[in-house]
């Protein structure tokens, strides 16, 4: 059952690991050697907040 | 990031060859390059910079012509070439640049140098943007006079962005820049189903109101087709009592009555021929009849007779003859001439019958035949004529009380009657037309509120529920919280990087300047000297430049310090090294002292390329310390040595060295380690 509300708790908790997820993401992609573009940037971001959100009880 | 050797060839005013190995330990950090104005001091920063980035920096002229006059013209050599070694994270990479003087392009290589091996390295391009990306590189390869007009681009669109790369900001900048990305394609997504969710209220009104509809011309139709039904139904009877009473049928009756009529005077006619057949056939087979029965068993008895041989005897004389004249009996006797078997045998003749007995005998018997068959047939013909009477008389009777019927419908019919139900059944049809008409209007109508119904139920599943519209909000706020807390982190740590510039630049002022100054940092970078009750100072050219620099190393050692404290959301800030030609042009001697102390401590590694003007015992005392490597850049001419020419020269911890020589065999510069 999806909810629509966030826990301000839980979103302060998971938005912290969330941005570390995802500016570790941005480290890692700028050290390949093939240069990850954009698009991918942000399907791996897009990625990353639907599982923050799953995890918070939204899903789709 | 560390230098380690720079290698130019036929680049500018270094023909073939010139190497500079780049001091990068911790302990000796700094490369003093020594040279006069005009040998290549500014060539080997644009070199640098060249190498990194493809392009020389804006102030270096005639940037097309990077290849050695003299090689070009004199040995045809149409190209020119700068290889940089560096270190990063203990791994040694080697960038060559080759410049083609006739297609004005310049070719790039990278190699990893693995065990002393180059090994190809086609992302060096990435690692180099990584380290020191082009838009920060004016503030690490440094040409004295943009000390001076800093200022000028303090406050300017990508100052600030600059000051953030350097600091580490780009991948959590980078991350905002895909989470907005991000977002504004979530709105989107938001919107449609807003959007949606309108559709979908607007199709439940129109369902709600389509079923209404359906509901009035259900009922419609329904009554509609009660009414109908009792019309047909009244139609019929009318249709009922016509058809029993119609002129039509009146005809017809009469008609049916002539024909039987015609019929039943010819039935009588048929029947006398009849009997007149009968009677024929009675004068034809009349004879059979009488004797049939007796002639049927003696002709029965006759047959049996001659079958069992008794008629007309038991043997004829064919058989004894054909024994008499074998001389043997058929039970084997013989029957030699004057026996007794032979002599009884002969006595038989007299019993035999003969051939005509035997006609005589099968005549008898085909004739009581013929007369039994015949009399067989006149029975067949006479049952027929029998069946044939028996049916006229029945259709004799069964049209005799037909006729009796139709007299009596004939009778019975009531014309005025006829013509009130005749009228009643026009009106009623008409009615039933009418009725007919509207239920198909009834019908559409139903129809087309049921196609309307259904369609506002489609429109209403393909959009979306309260929950998905809740969802998508949700979504929203979650990546807006997001958003905000990372530019929350960010400012936060941008304020206390401001703050930490502000304290190392007031530590260098505190230090070496004159005046009881203090720098104030804005949130734009943008910096200003003030008085201890906060009014603004008039900065002098010398004092500009000072606080210039000193902002510079601040920032250059403010990452450096980061570098050693990993960050969570942040990428440690660039280290990189700092090359600044003709840094000390504005300042006193006291002041260039100070730059020369306290830029080694900044950065963590130091190439200075100095005039003999800029150069004194005050840099020399703040520089040695640190310095590992020191060259001094010679010009060769072929103008000779009498030519009244100035012999440059430059004193080196008590070393004098000639700076210029002439009347050599080529113009160029040579780079000579101290």
């Amino acid at each position: 059952m999806s909810q629509t509300t966030l826990n301000e708790t839980d979103i302060d908790i998971r938005t912290e690991t969330t941005l570390k997820s995802i500016l570790r993401y941005i480290r890692v992609s700028a050290t390949q050697t093939k240069e990850v573009s954009d698009d991918e940037m942000a399907s791996a971001i897009e990625a990353e907040l639907n599982q923050a959100l799953a995890e918070l009880g939204v899903d789709e | 990031m560390r230098l380690l050797q720079l290698k130019m060839t036929d680049f500018r005013q270094f023909l073939g060859e010139a190497t500079l190995e780049f001091s990068s330990d911790d302990q000796s950090m700094v490369t003093i390059v020594h040279g006069e104005n005009g040998v290549g001091k500014t060539t080997i920063l644009n070199a640098i910079h060249w190498c990194l980035y493809g392009q020389t920096l804006g102030d270096f002229e005639e940037p097309d012509r990077l290849v050695n006059d003299t090689a070009l013209k004199e040995f045809g050599r149409t190209s020119a070439n700068v290889e940089l070694q560096f270190v990063h994270d203990e791994t040694v990479y080697r960038l060559s640049r080759t410049y083609n003087h006739t297609t004005r392009k310049s070719v790039p290589e990278g190699f990893r140098v693995v065990q002393g091996n180059n090994v190809p390295f086609r992302g060096i391009g990435r690692v180099i943007q990584r380290l020191i990306p082009i838009h920060m590189a004016p503030y690490f390869f440094f040409h004295g006079e943009g000390l001076v007009t800093l200022g000028t681009a303090v406050g300017k669109y990508g100052f600030r962005e600059a000051i953030r790369a350097i600091l580490g900001f780009n991948h959590a900048e980078k991350a905002i820049e895909l989470l907005e990305k991000t977002r504004f394609r979530w709105q989107k997504q938001a919107a449609k189903v807003e959007r949606l969710d309108a559709q979908a209220r607007a199709a439940m009104e129109r369902e709600i109101e389509a079923e209404q509809r359906i509901s009035v011309a259900r009922d419609k139709f329904a009554q509609t087709t009660k009414q109908l039904k009792i019309i047909e139904s009244s139609l019929a009877e009318i249709d009922a009592e016509l058809a029993a009473i119609r002129i039509s049928d009146i005809e017809s009756l009469i008609a049916e009555r002539q024909k039987l009529e015609a019929r039943q005077r010819q039935i009588p006619r048929e029947l006398l021929k009849n009997t007149n057949s009968n009677i024929q056939l009675i004068s034809r087979y009349g004879w059979s009849i009488f004797g049939d029965s007796t002639l049927r068993t003696g002709a029965g008895v006759l047959t049996r007779f001659r079958t069992e041989r008794k008629l007309p005897a038991e043997y004829n004389d064919r058989f004894v003859n054909s024994l008499l004249h074998a001389g043997r009996c058929i039970c084997g006797t013989e029957l030699p001439d004057s026996s007794e078997a032979r002599a009884s045998v002969e006595a038989m003749l007299a019993g035999a019958s003969t051939s005509d007995q035997e006609d005589a005998v099968n005549s008898a018997i085909g004739i009581a035949e013929n007369i039994t068959d015949a009399s067989s047939e006149y029975t067949k013909l006479v049952t027929r004529l029998s069946g044939i009477r028996q049916h006229l008389l029945e259709e004799q009777g069964i049209n005799t009380r037909r006729l009796q019927e139709i007299s009596e419908q004939v009778s019975q019919i009531d014309h005025k009657r006829l013509a009130q139900r005749e009228a009643d059944r026009r009106d009623t049809s008409k009615l039933l037309g009418n009725l007919r008409d509207e239920r198909h209007i009834d019908r559409i109508a139903l129809d087309n509120a049921t196609r309307e119904r259904d369609d506002a139920r489609r429109k209403k599943r393909m959009a979306v529920d309260d929950n998905e519209l809740g969802h998508h909000k949700t979504r929203l706020v979650f990546i807006d919280h997001v958003i905000a807390t990372l530019r929350e982190i960010i400012d936060k740590e941008e304020a206390s990087a401001r703050t930490e510039i502000e304290q190392l630049i007031n530590q260098r002022l505190a230090q070496y300047s004159r005046k009881d100054y203090t720098a104030e940092i804005a949130d734009d970078y943008s910096f200003r000297l003030q008085k201890q009750d906060g009014s603004s100072v008039a900065k002098s050219k010398g004092e500009r430049t000072l606080l210039n620099i000193s902002f510079i190393a601040a920032l250059i050692e403010l990452a450096k310090n980061r570098s050693k404290r990993p960050h969570e959301f942040f990428v440690q800030g660039t280290v990189a090294p700092f090359v600044i030609d003709a840094p000390f042009g504005e300042l006193d001697n006291e002041y260039r002292g100070a730059v020369a102390t306290f830029l080694p401590e900044s950065t963590e590694q130091l190439v200075v390329l100095l005039s003999s003007s800029h150069w004194g015992p005050v840099i020399e005392t703040g520089l040695r310390p640190k310095t590992g490597k020191e060259y001094i850049l010679i010009s060769e001419s072929r103008m000779p040595e009498d030519a009244g020419k100035t012999l440059d020269q430059i004193s080196i911890q008590d070393n004098t060295y000639q700076c210029s020589r002439y009347g050599r065999d080529l113009d160029r510069t040579v780079v000579e380690s101290v």
